[in-house]
């Protein structure tokens, strides 16, 4: 099949387009990379009663590509330190060019993700995505759900103010509760940077 | 789309059958691919704008690029002030030089790789003369050598020393042996490949000077 759009894409060669074949031919030969694009991407055929509650899955996609791009870009003028966290979070809001925009693409996209997660897991229900043979895409899929959630919460905690500071006193409360029996992990101590350092 | 739904691929023959009927307008067909990969081009530019923009220095860059001033009043003839953390954060050698180190650095040396200073890049133009400064006896270079970026030590003294018996004052860089004469001008066959740069500045009075800024920029 790939042959047959090799030579439809031979009939018309201008010099880009047969630089780029050669280019593409030449990668082909070394890695499936075309092959494998049109198997997860441009003929991965769907189908075509597919409706919106389908979108949902790609769409989660789109915004974990934000996610890792804006939150790579913020990395690069955040302070990761107790100290000097708030005042690069407020650094990056009123000094860095466009800092504004990365920070609320990354805090709103962060909250996108769990909109278009939470609509892609409906339609899951809805349809019976999770029946026989597809037992284990749905506990993938939770426990893909969990790690975003633990993601979520560990970028909520960065900018450290207020919010960032309980949040975690509750999230950590959770889990010495799940084991009251054994000492806490935080020996005692208030959730503060140093007290992470002193163990 | 759901990855995993076991939607079932049409058979290939089927794929490869589609593609060659003559029921397909390619000029459309190209147009669209065309327009698609334009429009697509110009949302990945525009795109790029916040993340490319938030690269320029912030106001906090700019201030640390602020032009400094350095109070010369207590520099003694043959000494050297510094090195002092001024102008974007570089080391700033302020030296004061004895009349006869002027005479010296005048006299033509073919020890050094570049006496006329012709890389533009390592000076202003009103440093390119035999002292590399605006006025002969004060010399003002960043004290970054040009090798690896070490700090050079200033060896002010007309006298022997360990690295060169016939020492006519100047630098050495301590990591790689690299010198330089009073006028921060490289000495043939050492690993620094330049000059030290002089930087912009200009005299505010008699005994103060502004890093950063010339007669020309201010």
């Amino acid at each position: 099949m790939s042959q047959a759009q090799h030579s439809h894409g031979q009939q018309k060669p201008g010099k880009v387009a047969a630089a780029w074949t050669g280019f593409m031919s030449w990668v082909d030969e070394r890695f499936p990379l075309t092959e494998t694009f049109e198997y997860h991407m441009s003929h991965y055929w769907a189908p075509k009663n597919f409706n919106f509650w389908y979108f949902f899955g790609v769409l989660s996609m789109v915004v974990l590509v934000n996610q890792l791009l804006t939150g790579i870009w913020l990395t690069m003028s955040y302070v990761p330190s107790g100290a000097g966290a708030f005042a690069s979070v407020e650094y990056i809001m009123r000094d860095v060019e466009y800092g504004w925009l990365l920070r609320y693409l990354h805090s709103t996209g962060a909250s996108a993700f769990f909109v278009v997660v939470y609509l892609h897991m409906f339609r899951a229900l809805m349809y019976g995505s999770y029946r026989k043979p597809r037992e284990l895409l749905w506990l993938v899929g939770m426990a893909i759900f969990i790690v975003l959630m633990a993601e979520g919460f560990f970028g909520y905690l960065l900018p450290w103010a207020n919010m960032s500071y309980w949040g975690a006193q509750v999230i950590v409360s959770l889990s010495a509760r799940c084991r009251s029996s054994v000492q806490t992990s935080w020996n005692g101590c208030a959730v503060t940077s140093s007290c992470r350092r002193s163990r | 789309m759901s990855h995993g739904d076991g939607i079932a691929q049409p058979p290939a023959e089927q794929l490869a059958g589609s593609i060659d009927t003559g029921s397909i307008n390619k000029q459309r067909r190209y147009f669209l691919i065309g327009a698609t990969a334009v429009v697509g081009a110009a949302g990945v530019v525009g795109a790029a704008v916040p993340f490319v923009a938030s690269w320029s220095p912030s106001a906090k860059a700019r201030a640390l690029g602020a032009p400094a001033t350095i109070d010369i009043s207590k520099l003694q003839t043959g000494e050297m002030l510094g090195p002092t953390p001024a102008w974007r954060g570089q080391p700033i050698f302020v030296l004061s030089r004895t009349p006869e180190s002027v005479e010296t650095l005048k006299v033509a040396n073919d020890n050094l790789a570049d006496p006329e200073s012709t890389n533009p890049e390592q000076q202003p133009a009103f440093a390119q003369n035999a002292w590399r400064s605006l006025r002969p006896e004060i010399g003002i270079y960043v004290g970054l050598c040009t090798h690896l970026g070490c700090s050079p030590k200033y060896y002010g003294k007309v006298q022997p020393e360990p690295f060169d018996p016939d020492w006519k004052g100047g630098f050495f860089c301590p990591c790689h042996g690299s010198r330089f004469d009073l006028a921060g001008r490289v000495v043939k066959s050492v690993p620094a490949p330049d000059n030290l740069p002089v930087p912009p500045y200009r005299f505010v009075s008699d005994t103060v000077v502004v890093i950063g800024e010339d007669e020309e920029t201010a």
